[in-house]
């Protein structure tokens, strides 16, 4: 396979995981600069173009909830997670943990049959 | 002598063209541009403060250069950001291009069924002529030029924005903001190329025309036949100028001396051909009961050309008179020439 095709696939299974991890951020306010310096020492580098625009999208959704403030003599937006949004996060919780636990043992189970025949 | 741009200038630069590129109403472009510049200045805070000092102008550019090319940026915005047909270095000029050719169409359409048309067709043809345009408008014109963007894209024309661009080479923020001068561009090449087709008509076929009941009813008078080559190539520049300024060169100096020259040529060839009298005269089936209606005709059109040398005149006066309060206004290594 060549770098673009992973890079592709990649890019795919990051997508969903990406949603995940801002509503759990955003559980407390942020704005759009700290949430990415948050993601990003939480392990999950984020290219900011995509970010703003999915915030965006979250927030026409209903999930999330924005206010313009002023903080350090700068105005910046500040994102939340509305009453929705935490609903649809515990969903999205226990999907993911669903999803998790059967690629697991979809992934461990031929491991575990070659260890055997070995 | 240039004035040296600033951290604050360079972005202003930027968040101006992000919000050219969206293409959304303007209270959407305003939100977004808002929260762009919002982050972008996160961002620099953030570095200014762990260098301990104020960024340079080359520490802003290369922020700005590492947040995107500004149709980049834009394009994540839009509602279907996927678009692999045509790149988002291009499509903005391809959604301006698109655009431009609809509003001709309809333009000449529009004309030729009201004027030519009408008195001489039935309504049920004028009719169908219609169904045909509007076939033709919602359909063909599109695929046309979606095909011809298509095959650029395909060829990887040499318009690689993504790359190739630097920040400072954005355009400037134009002093009334950007609502005043965005529409500028569409309105000169859209009635660019009306000029081209009206004084190709005019000038080479004038019995095109179906006026007053019959064709070949006025001519036009020898020196504007004489001068339809200067005429046909200044519309000819000025919707190519137009277009360009849709091109990575908008901010290039060429292209504002080019801009200069022209509007200077269009004032001179309309003063010439104000001072040479009435521009139509009667054709061969002209009939003495018309001439009220040509001397009319011919006043329109001296009262247009005369209009439009005093406004771009007045335009002229009001630069020049910015350009010397700026200049006073500045230290002495102000930049004078922008």
């Amino acid at each position: 396979m060549n770098p673009t095709d992973f890079e592709h696939l990649r890019l795919e299974l990051r997508r969903g995981c990406l949603i995940l991890a801002v509503l759990a951020e955003l559980r407390s306010e942020r704005h759009g600069y700290a949430l990415v310096k948050a993601l990003r020492e939480g392990g999950l580098e984020i290219d900011e173009n995509t970010l703003y625009p999915l915030l965006r999208r979250l927030e026409t959704q209903k999930l999330l909830a924005s206010a313009w403030r002023v903080e350090s003599k700068r105005n910046k937006r500040f994102y939340r997670l509305s009453a929705e949004g935490r609903a649809v996060l515990a969903w999205l919780l226990e999907e993911w943990r669903t999803i998790n636990g059967a690629i697991e043992k979809l992934t461990e189970a031929p491991i575990a049959a070659a260890r055997r025949k070995a | 002598m240039s004035r040296e741009l600033t951290n604050q200038e360079l972005l202003d630069r930027y968040i101006q063209a992000v919000k050219m590129a969206l293409m959304l109403p303007p209270d959407k472009m305003e939100d977004i541009g808002a929260e762009v510049r919002s982050n972008l200045e996160s961002q620099m805070d953030d570095r200014a403060m762990a260098l301990g000092r104020e960024l340079r102008l080359e520490e802003v550019s290369a922020i700005l250069k590492q947040y995107g090319h500004p149709v980049r940026v834009a394009l994540q915005y839009r509602e279907q950001p996927g678009r692999a047909l045509i790149s988002p270095a291009l499509f903005p000029l391809y959604w301006f291009t698109l655009r431009a050719f609809l509003a001709v169409w309809v333009t000449i359409r529009l004309i030729v069924l009201v004027f030519v048309l009408q008195g001489t067709s039935p309504v049920g043809t004028i009719v169908l002529h219609l169904g045909r345009d509007v076939l033709l408008a919602a359909v063909i014109i599109p695929a046309a030029v979606t095909l011809l963007f298509a095959i650029w894209e395909y060829l990887e024309f040499k318009f690689r924005y993504s790359e190739r661009w630097k920040p400072e080479a954005l355009a400037p923020v134009p002093p009334h903001g950007l609502h005043a001068a965005k529409p500028r561009p569409v309105v000169q090449i859209v009635g660019g190329i009306a000029s081209l087709i009206f004084w190709g008509l005019a000038l080479y076929s004038p019995s095109f025309f179906w006026v007053w009941g019959a064709r070949g009813v006025f001519s036009p008078s020898d020196a504007l036949y004489a001068m339809r080559f200067p005429l046909w190539l200044l519309a000819f520049l000025v919707m190519s100028q137009s277009w360009l300024a849709y091109t990575r060169y908008a901010a290039s100096t060429w292209l504002r001396v080019v801009r200069i020259g022209v509007t200077a040529a269009g004032v001179a060839l309309a003063i010439v051909l104000l001072w040479t009298g009435d521009l139509l005269v009667a054709g061969p089936n002209w009939n003495p009961t018309q001439a009220k209606s040509l001397a009319t005709l011919n006043q329109m059109f001296a009262g247009v050309l005369a209009l439009a040398c005093i406004i771009v005149g007045l335009g002229f006066v009001r630069k020049f008179i910015r350009l010397i309060r700026r200049s006073s206004s500045h230290p002495p290594t102000a930049d004078l020439a922008s």
